[in-house]
């Protein structure tokens, strides 16, 4: 039972992370219609600059406040310099240019900083177990992480449905020639939706980044996971990102956790572990061939 | 000179070059030419195949790289059994195992086209940005899949102990191995160009241009577009059972998505919808590769910004500078 | 004994949010007439083919071709059927030849295109109704051309082509002389007029002389519903539809 407990808030935890991948990369779809496979590179970048800013000031904190402007920096530019020209493009060109650049930050971050991972300590104010529960400790640092990742799902809902900004974006997804029309100024509202979506990506990589090995490449599997949980979501939608997210995050969780376990009672022990830990890592992907079956265009679909 | 003149010069002179090569790096003193073109012309394979769904069908998968592995798997899975004998609780999977090429080559395609059968069923029934996303995250399911068979190696991969035995032919010897991947490659090439030009072909080309119009003319064009899937992915899995033999190592990295992406840029590079393109992609990027991993480390830090740039500028492909001609599908 | 009617709906009933497109729509089109459906901008009539020929989903009501409830079937299905359309912008396959063209028309209706060896281009089967389709619809000199160079009433023209390359014994004809020059124009009509008898034709179309001249039975469409149906000169005396569309001075 505490086991299960511990488990949900890691999935909670996950599904948050998921959350700030998905938020911007969702609203690129739904605004831009731009496929972009450079948006792991973003949280690639925002977990170089945490670990590498906090490693030189001792300041968690600052390691954070370094990377989301240095993620939404990079995002400004690309956007700029290359994803402008290819919101024209077929998705195959899009594709293609985004691939490139997702090859050349992973070259770059290894000349930056070479090729060993770099490893962050949690900060030491957040190193502690907290007892939400009585009884059931949980690393603070995870906690934090899931606090941060509601407060900015929040925080963009408010965003998007209570402010000006957010209503041109909404226009602007529904539809772009009348949005320009009634004068919102699109490129600058593309730049500034992709500068957020970057710092969102950034955000999750600096908060990832004491748990995980910081490396060239390490965008690329929450990258395929966070294209899941839009698929499941529905493109466009952030209240389909979150519910998607949180989904996606408690199912591999869960999986991963328990399924094994389960397994034990129909198959030998060592069938169970492989077949379980096999399972396992395809339980999401076969949530999301679940849910196509269903609902090809997602489970909350904005509307068309 | 006219576009087919030009054509059949380049492909005379590149027919010419593949044949003698063997040859060639002989007298050059560079045996080792001879394996790496082998793998040239098994990546060719794996890209024609794709042409098939890109360049034809314009079906954007990003994750056929997971047929090219799946079929390289077949032939690792069966070689391991034929020595090791199968691992206890494979259940299903006990199979005797084989070194046979004729065996276990077209079983490595049969599964591979069944894979694709199943994967295409549930993306089909998507398009665009949803069906390009979705190609990507069942191969990388399989991708995890694989990753998580400790008993065939987990993500350390597997080693086959030799290749295949082909009706009598030395596959270990690099030069044999590599001329019957070279007629895999010719009869594979034959085949596609015949599939794109008859009745199937025309009508995966049509829903390709206009599938509504395809639909109101009365072709169930979903039915056809998942063989066409199924084929391409038989396709791969051909190129993976070579795979397979040419390295004597398999690996859940085969399936990994970057390796699709970097099949689409073979297809793209040398030029979509020419079933021909694509091999001198897969030269050109595999050469470019080794040749700017010699000045430098970090090539892909070149490869990166040279896509940008060409999708940017132009999508010709290299085929298509070559022998003068405008855009894909002239 | 083949009915009467061979294609009918029955209160058809198609909304986009508070718009009402079709409304309570009961049209009745008899085998071998050309029926034509006319009616000012906006009042539905696209929405009407769109819902035949299976593109739209109607949200009440029912269609029935040569005795089948078609309601539920998918476009290819009823292309199969024999119902076939042309659309009011002509969507062709503009990277293959005209022939090209044509030959997937024919070929949708030779059995299954599971072939996989033969070339199309050298198909005995397809060749010889692709010939008659290019001399009939006077396309032979365009044959190899792409369709996509075509000018806009050769394209018209390739449009319909195709529509009866698979021996429909329905056409809906969506404005088929939309664009085209007075002389495209008069060959199109020609070529609709020469159909009476053997393919049923559903015509939508504004040129009110094109109309008057060639069509059977008119039925006339204001606000998503059919206000009259009938002989073209019943139509022309009608009040109500001298009121609503063709104006005192017709």
């Amino acid at each position: 039972m505490l086991l299960l407990l511990e488990q949900i808030f890691n999935g909670l935890q996950l599904g948050v992370m998921l959350f700030l991948m998905a938020a911007g990369l969702t609203l690129v779809f739904g605004i831009m219609r731009l496929i972009n496979l450079a948006h792991g590179s973003m949280y690639m970048l925002g977990a170089f600059v945490a670990a590498t800013v906090t490693e030189a000031s001792g300041s968690f904190l600052l390691g954070l406040l370094a990377a989301l402007p240095a993620a939404a920096a990079v995002g400004w530019l690309i956007e700029a310099l290359v994803l402008r020209h290819l919101y024209a493009r077929d998705h195959l060109d899009q594709v293609l240019a985004t691939f490139g650049l997702l090859l050349f930050f992973n070259a770059l971050v290894q000349i930056l900083w070479g090729r060993q991972p770099l490893f962050m300590d949690v900060p030491a104010v957040l190193a502690g177990s907290v007892e939400l529960i009585p009884g059931v400790p949980y690393p603070a640092f995870r906690l934090a992480i899931i606090v941060t990742g509601l407060l900015v799902a929040g925080a963009l809902y408010f965003l998007i449905s209570h402010t000006r900004l957010g209503m041109q974006i909404r226009a602007s997804a529904s539809n772009r020639e009348m949005a320009e029309a009634i004068g919102i100024n699109t490129p600058m509202l593309y730049s500034l939706v992709f500068a957020l979506g970057a710092a969102l990506a950034g955000l999750a990589g600096s908060m990832a980044a004491p748990i995980l090995a910081v490396e060239s490449g390490m965008g690329e599997s929450i990258l395929i996971e966070t294209f899941v949980v839009i698929v499941i979501g529905g493109l466009g939608s952030i209240r389909g990102a979150f519910l998607g997210a949180l989904l996606v995050g408690l199912v591999d969780t869960l999986a991963r956790a328990f399924l094994p376990t389960l397994l034990r009672s129909l198959l030998p022990a060592a069938a169970a572990d492989g077949a379980g830990a096999s399972l396992a890592s395809m339980s999401i992907y076969m949530l999301m061939a679940a849910v196509l079956l269903w609902r090809p265009r997602g489970l909350f679909p904005a509307p068309a | 000179m006219t576009i087919t003149g030009r054509k059949r010069l380049l492909c005379t002179a590149g027919a010419g070059l593949l044949i003698f090569l063997p040859a060639l790096a002989g007298f050059g003193g560079e045996p080792f030419m001879v394996s790496l073109f082998s793998r040239i012309l098994i990546y060719a394979i794996a890209a024609v195949s794709l042409d098939l769904l890109l360049g034809f069908g314009a079906m954007v998968s990003l994750g056929h790289a997971a047929f090219f592995g799946v079929g390289a798997y077949v032939v690792a899975i069966l070689a391991f059994h034929a020595s090791q004998g199968a691992p206890p609780d494979a259940g299903l999977l006990s199979l005797a195992g084989t070194n046979n090429a004729l065996i276990a080559w077209p079983l490595a395609v049969m599964v591979s086209a069944l894979v694709a059968c199943v994967i295409g069923a549930l993306s089909l029934r998507t398009s665009g940005i949803h069906f390009i996303m979705i190609t990507l995250a069942f191969a990388q399911m399989l991708f995890y899949f694989f990753d998580s068979l400790q008993a065939y190696g987990g993500d350390d991969g597997l080693s086959i102990w030799r290749r295949n035995d082909l009706a009598g032919l030395d596959l270990a010897d690099d030069t044999t191995f590599y001329y019957v991947c070279l007629t895999s490659l010719g009869i594979f090439l034959l085949l596609c160009r015949r599939l794109v030009q008859s009745r199937f072909g025309m009508v995966i080309r049509g829903c390709a241009q206009n599938e509504q119009r395809m639909r109101a003319l009365g072709f169930p064009t979903y039915r056809y577009k998942l063989l066409c899937f199924a084929i391409a992915g038989a396709g791969a899995g051909l190129a993976g059972a070579l795979i397979a033999n040419q390295t004597e190592y398999v690996s859940p990295s085969l399936l990994h998505w970057t390796r699709s992406g970097e099949l689409l840029v073979m297809v793209i590079l040398g030029g979509m919808g020419t079933l021909i393109g694509p091999v001198f992609g897969a030269m050109t990027l595999l050469l470019g590769e080794d040749v700017l991993a010699m000045f430098t480390e970090h090539w892909q830090l070149y490869l990166g910004p040279f896509l940008v740039l060409i999708v940017l500028t132009t999508r010709r492909g290299v085929y298509g500078l070559l022998i003068g001609r405008g855009g894909h599908g002239d | 004994m083949a009915t009467e009617l061979l294609l009918s709906t029955h209160a058809l009933h198609k909304s986009f949010g508070a718009v009402i497109a079709s409304e309570a729509l009961s049209l009745q089109v008899r085998r071998g007439e050309i029926h034509a459906l006319i009616g000012p901008n906006g009042a539905g009539k696209t929405t009407v083919i769109n819902q035949l020929a299976g593109e739209l989903r109607p949200d009440a009501g029912s269609i029935e071709f040569d005795g089948r409830n078609i309601t539920a079937y998918s476009v290819d299905r009823r292309a199969r059927l024999g119902l076939a359309r042309t659309f009011q912008v002509s969507t062709l396959f503009d990277q293959l030849t005209v022939t090209e063209n044509l030959s997937l028309g024919v070929q949708a209706h030779l059995g299954h295109s599971y072939r996989f060896w033969q070339r199309a281009g050298e198909d005995p089967a397809l060749l010889a109704p692709v010939s008659a389709l290019l001399q009939r619809l006077d396309l032979g000199a365009l044959a190899e051309q792409r369709a996509g160079s075509l000018a806009h009433g050769d394209r018209r023209r390739l449009d319909l082509a195709m529509a009866l390359a698979g021996q429909p014994s329905m056409l809906l004809l969506d404005e088929p002389m939309a664009g085209t020059g007075p002389e495209s124009s008069r060959e199109i009509a020609a070529l609709i007029a020469s159909l009476k008898g053997h393919v049923t034709v559903l015509l939508v179309e504004h040129d009110m002389d094109v109309v008057f001249s060639i069509a059977d039975t008119i039925s006339v469409m204001v606000s998503g519903k059919c206000i009259a149906s009938g002989s073209p000169d019943s139509v022309r005396a009608d009040p109500l539809v001298r009121q609503a569309y063709l104006g005192e001075d017709h």
